[in-house]
């Protein structure tokens, strides 16, 4: 796998937080269309996550996913996405998910490593969905606590 | 709107200077429509319930209205709380209720599992159902000058 620094050397600094998201914002374009682009990043575990979107006034697409290693900077994975995929977080987790997987498995292969790919699997699926949603599942507790749904 | 109600929707990063405006006949807030090379106009409807804000992607063409997606966030915090896409989904207010409704209910009962928090699945229901119910029942700019009290410095 190549290092890239070059990519990542760019996000240092978040501009921003992008509510529709959810996550910080680290490079921002408006275009002459008017769809505003955005880069941002997440971080699970070791791991960045850098999101490509283009937002527009009713639609927000999903243009891009990097993966890197968080100490060395290393590229893991670079997904490509087709055209008009509008963005969603379960988009993004479903799309990671099965690309770390693939990587795992590339490298357990090619390195003559065993990897206990069930496993694997299980503690993907746990990290993702913490990275992702575990602050949406937080606040609709708090939320449904000040409504009085869930009583104290 | 008023400057406070304003504020509130500057906090999302809706408005600036309120360029979102009540419209009496749906009772939402609707967005500077963008109109596409194609004649399609794409806004955004935002409603307000209890402590939560909805906002509705929305794209109108010659001969029919679609729903592109749904988002809500929580007032308090502008966290994220979950969102759906839609693709060649005719947009009706009853239709969104009913999404509105689901997507709350399953976050809900997820979060609650996830604690491990005791709920009943009727009381859930009920309770969403007559919050969200109030969102599209009453006056928008009510409920506006509501939240903007409850969770903004005035």
């Amino acid at each position: 796998m190549e290092n890239t620094h070059e990519g990542l050397a760019k996000l240092t600094v978040p501009i921003g937080f992008s509510d529709t998201t959810g996550m910080s914002v680290y490079q921002s374009y408006t275009a002459n269309s008017g769809l505003n682009y955005i880069v941002g990043m997440r971080e699970m575990q070791d791991l960045l996550i850098v999101e490509q979107i283009a937002e527009g006034t009713a639609c927000t697409f999903l243009c891009g996913i990097l993966i890197y290693h968080k100490e060395t900077k290393t590229l893991l994975k670079e997904i490509e996405i087709d055209r008009n995929v509008n963005y969603s977080r379960e988009k993004v987790v479903t799309l990671v998910h099965k690309a770390l997987l693939q990587v795992l498995s590339n490298a357990s292969g090619k390195e003559y490593t065993s990897i206990d790919m069930q496993s694997a699997n299980e503690f993907l699926s746990e990290a993702l969905d913490k990275c992702y949603f575990e602050n949406s599942r937080k606040t609709i507790i708090d939320w449904a606590k000040t409504v009085g749904i869930i009583k104290n | 709107m008023q400057s406070n109600e304003i504020t509130l929707f500057q906090k999302f990063g809706l408005a600036k200077n309120g360029n979102f405006n009540y419209s009496e006949g749906v009772n939402a807030f609707i967005g500077n429509g963008f109109t596409s090379n194609a004649g399609n106009t794409y806004m955004n409807e935002i409603r307000l319930m209890e402590g939560l804000l909805i906002k509705e992607d929305v794209g109108q063409g010659y001969a029919h209205t679609f729903v592109n997606g749904i988002r809500i966030f929580d007032i308090k915090t502008k966290q994220l709380l979950c969102e759906k896409g839609y693709h060649k989904t005719y947009y009706s207010q009853s239709y969104i209720k009913s999404e509105v409704k689901a997507m709350l209910t399953d976050l809900l009962l997820t979060a609650s599992r996830e604690d491990r928090i005791s709920i009943n699945l009727l009381d859930v229901e009920n309770h969403i159902n007559m919050l969200v119910n109030n969102a599209f029942n009453i006056d928008q700019r009510q409920m506006l000058m509501q939240q903007s009290q409850k969770f903004l410095n005035a």
